[in-house]
């Protein structure tokens, strides 16, 4: 046990030699994985690392205020079309259109806080489900976001071209620094707003919000704050997002997005900077990649393909992603409702206190 | 002048009167008890003057200043702290941060500030402002003897270590009046008896004027500067302990009517 000996240590980011070990070492086998990483997991990485923005944001909201939110993905494509729309069509330079179209998105979370002032559980779950469809289909009607054909991304330039400095990232590798900075720049800031004033009142809030309005919490300005900022991270990592894909339209922020988005913090762990970032990877890489290998293995692959085939719809083994997501889903609420996170902590008390 | 007034409060739901015309005065620096059977409005009346409800008519002055129509946290910002009979505590943060809730009011860390707290390690505006906090809280902490528990969450605390850490979280936001409503509910004798002496000093050394509602009688007559009774929502009578002690409607309200 490690004793603390100021109040600084309290809130410290770092608080052991040997947290600050572990995550240097992560960190620079993250930096460091490009170099024996096939191009496809990178890709896939970058994807894995957009969605960790966003699930830590969404956990911000979920996890540590106790709103809910089935209208992420509204806020994700309000971060993509941004982007791409103050790039294109104002030839605003990348490093100012990304966190201009989060602030629009954190706008837009503000604006759907308010009623959130009057709602509580499924009844909030459903207003917010109503924005996330309505952002996909307001977007999907007008030619100037274009419609139903949706955008392509222009060349990421992280100068400013107008002045003649440009810098064009064009591999993957290159984006995938430039996410992963941002991720960490995301997360540092996030759990920093979770021991300090703002993430103490978000907690109350959520634990007993009448207590926290009897100790001077104004609920108006922490609930809706709660959405702008969850709905600012939805919006840098789907300006992020935009450029990963190079493609998308409406209907890639659908629903089911907004769905498989609280899934991530759930399966993660509600109330966990650590669980939302565990729960993101898990899900994205189900999602993406675990699928294809198991089609590729030889005959459990074509037998559950061709099961899929006869008794779901013909789009491969995707049927069998859903469910495997919901069973996982159920497992989680049933076995362990911490998520992952409470995994963690079951792992690390038996090793601090091993052999005993 | 006294410090705190209530002039003529009222409210009723539906039908029931639950508090109706009621007024006392309250002298800075002192301990005021209310006490009457269950459901007489008690805690009704406590939440009223923090803002939780509404009344339909009445004035409540703090210093002259008259506190209907505020919502909760700017009542909190006038210096009212309460604790609630059921305990209203954060349970799945630490005492710490319980406690250091009671300082909401009393920080300025906003978003950016907090987000950006540990960039620029102890000197930034954000970790001063934590630490000077922390140091407060502290003294809290060694008051109501709460260090062996400081770093746990409250949701595994025992009933009456409950309680404190919410008297505890009331106390850091330096109020200049605490409601307290039924602290020692669900305490044992020894507990009780820390808790008397606790009250006194939080009267004496921090200088509070405290509201109490207890069914304790032992309790509220120790150490009650005025009573106030009431039942089913209306004054009964206000005075020194021992003419509310006897009282010949006090007792009838409590122990029913003569045969």
């Amino acid at each position: 046990m490690d004793m603390k000996r100021e109040y600084y240590e309290d809130i410290e980011l770092i608080g052991s030699g040997v947290v600050l070990f572990w995550s240097a070492a992560f960190l620079i086998f993250l930096f460091t994985l490009p170099i024996y990483m096939p191009n496809y997991y990178i890709y896939l990485l970058n994807i894995i690392i957009v969605n960790v923005i966003l699930a830590v944001g969404l956990n911000i909201l979920v996890g540590y205020t106790g709103q809910i939110s089935l209208g992420h993905a509204g806020f994700f494509a309000i971060g993509a079309y941004g982007t791409v729309f103050l790039m294109t069509h104002f030839q605003i330079p990348f490093v100012f259109a990304l966190p201009l179209a989060a602030f629009i998105a954190a706008f837009f979370g503000f604006i759907l806080g308010l009623p959130a002032l009057r709602l509580e559980g499924p009844y909030l779950a459903i207003a917010t489900l109503g924005f996330g469809l309505a952002i996909m289909h307001v977007i999907g009607t007008w030619d100037i976001f274009g419609g139903r054909m949706g955008l392509h991304a222009p060349p990421l330039d992280l100068g400013i071209p107008k002045m003649g400095f440009s810098w064009v990232l064009e591999s993957d590798v290159s984006m995938y620094y430039l996410i992963l900075i941002i991720a960490v720049i995301m997360i540092v800031s996030a759990i920093n707003l979770m021991k300090t004033r703002v993430g103490r009142a978000f907690v109350a809030i959520r634990d007993s919000d009448i207590a926290a309005e009897v100790m001077g919490v104004n609920l108006t300005i922490y609930k809706t704050l709660a959405f702008a900022i969850s709905a600012f991270y939805a919006g840098i990592a789907g300006g992020l997002f935009a450029f990963v894909c190079g493609f998308f339209d409406p209907f890639t922020f659908n629903m089911i997005l907004s769905i498989v988005f609280l899934v991530m913090v759930v399966v993660g762990g509600l109330g966990s900077i650590l669980g939302a970032i565990m729960g993101a990877t898990l899900i994205t890489y189900l999602q993406y990649d675990l699928l294809k290998n198991v089609s590729e293995t030889p005959y459990l692959g074509d037998f559950l393909i061709s099961v899929s085939r006869k008794w779901f719809t013909v789009i491969g083994l995707e049927n069998f992603g859903s469910i495997a997501l919901g069973l996982i889903m159920i497992g989680i609420i049933i076995f362990e409702p911490l998520g992952m996170y409470g995994v963690w902590i079951r792992i690390k008390k038996y090793w601090m206190t091993w052999p005993f | 002048m006294s410090l705190f007034k209530v002039e003529n409060l009222s409210i009723s739901f539906g039908g029931l009167k639950a508090v109706d015309d009621v007024s006392f005065e309250v002298e800075r620096n002192s301990i005021f008890s209310i006490i009457g059977p269950n459901g007489s409005g008690k805690t009704t009346i406590f939440n009223l003057i923090s803002g939780i409800y509404k009344p339909d008519s009445g004035r409540i002055l703090l210093e002259g200043e008259n506190l209907v129509g505020y919502l909760p946290d700017k009542i909190a910002k006038k210096g009212i702290a309460r604790t609630f009979q059921n305990i209203e505590l954060f349970k799945h943060a630490t005492v710490m941060d319980n406690l250091m809730l009671g300082r909401h009011i009393h920080m300025k860390t906003g978003v950016w500030s907090g987000a950006t707290a540990t960039l620029f390690g102890r000197k930034s505006r954000a970790a001063k402002e934590e630490i000077k906090n922390r140091e407060f809280v502290e003294k809290i902490v060694d008051f109501l003897d709460l260090q062996a528990v400081r770093d746990q969450f409250v949701a595994n605390l025992a009933y009456g270590r409950r309680k404190l850490v919410e008297l505890g979280r009331a106390l850091a936001l330096e109020p200049s009046i605490l409601l307290l409503d039924e602290p020692s509910a669900g305490m044992n004798t020894e507990e009780k008896g820390d808790l008397n002496i606790w009250i006194k000093d939080i009267q004496e050394v921090y200088k509070i004027t405290i509201l109490l509602i207890e069914h304790d009688m032992n309790m509220i007559m120790g150490i009650s500067d005025r009573i106030l009774a009431i039942n089913q929502g209306k004054k009964i009578v206000e005075g020194l302990p021992q003419d509310v002690q006897c009282h010949p409607e006090v007792i009838e309200a409590y122990l029913g009517e003569e045969g």
